[in-house]
């Protein structure tokens, strides 16, 4: 075993270690951010669902229908506050709701507030009284 | 000792990059994971719409197949089986695939304009037929789009 042959052993063996010691903290960094991804996906998919099963719950269907309207329609405000005291939403997660400009109902926009190095991510969803049985029912027309 | 220490750079080298493989791997899975349940939001919001359509005057058509609606929309006085036909929401298209109904419920078959299809159970409430409860979307294989479409 020459010296030289010591000195390259070295030399290679040191180079592929920092190497691949820079790659594995890339790998690292990958995962962590992949699981917050995760986090944030699963928090938006719960909050989704709790706003489903809030809205099928007789407790709903007392506080969010406008009244004053003839045409079934929530009403926004009760909407946006029984929402937001009711529903238990993740640390990092937002609510916005609007009105559908058909009038068929009101979106829900679910939102994951800013993460570094990250996209925010969102869900939209439509919600309607009449899919959760809180409107009126019509006459029989057959 | 060169062979040696080539033997250990490769095993080195080799392992991280499947490490690196394997977590790119899992962010891909988890942002395929995320446009799935943006679709199947969107075929939600049209589920929903369906169901507004399918209020007042059409609401009678809901006690027969949607292949029939044609044949029977003169026995529902005023209904209109075009109003069930499709939709736009959220600036995405979307069309009836087919309306089965049984007892109480009924089986709801969307379309999106991109072809993603979604099947739903919706809750009926004889004798009005009057939606009052629907059911999570389940996926279906995506349908290719025609070009005549």
């Amino acid at each position: 075993m020459s010296l030289l042959e010591v000195v390259v052993s070295s030399v290679v063996l040191a180079g592929s270690s920092s190497a691949a010691v820079g790659v594995w903290n890339q790998a690292a960094t990958e995962i962590h951010r992949a699981s917050q991804l995760d986090e944030l996906a699963l928090q938006l998919e719960m909050a989704r669902i709790s706003t489903d099963r809030w809205l099928q719950s007789e407790a709903a269907a007392s506080v969010v229908i406008d009244s004053s309207s003839a045409d079934c329609r929530f009403n926004s405000e009760a909407l946006q506050s029984a929402s937001a005291e009711r529903l238990p939403l993740g640390s990092e997660v937002s609510t916005h709701w609007s009105d559908d400009p058909q009038g068929l109902g009101h979106w829900l926009e679910l939102s994951t507030k800013p993460q570094p190095s990250m996209p925010p991510l969102k869900r939209r969803l439509l919600f309607t009284p009449a899919a959760y049985g809180l409107c009126p029912p019509d006459e029989v027309r057959s | 000792m060169l062979p040696l220490a080539l033997s250990a750079s490769a095993v080195l080298l080799l392992g991280s990059a499947s490490i690196h493989t394997l977590s790119l791997q899992k962010r891909l899975r988890i942002h395929a994971s995320y446009q799935r349940e943006q679709g199947a939001d969107q075929l939600r919001s049209a589920a929903q719409e369906f169901v507004v359509a399918s209020r007042g005057l059409q609401a009678c058509l809901l006690q027969w197949p949607s292949l029939d609606w044609p044949g029977v929309a003169h026995g529902c006085s005023g209904s209109d089986p075009s109003q069930l036909g499709g939709g736009v929401v959220g600036e995405m298209g979307w069309s009836l695939v087919d309306w089965q109904p049984s007892i109480e419920s009924g089986q709801l078959r969307l379309r999106l304009a991109d072809g993603r299809t979604g099947r739903f159970r919706l809750a009926l409430a004889p004798p009005t037929f009057a939606v009052n409860g629907i059911s999570d979307v389940q996926p279906q294989a995506r349908v290719p789009q025609l070009e005549a479409e």
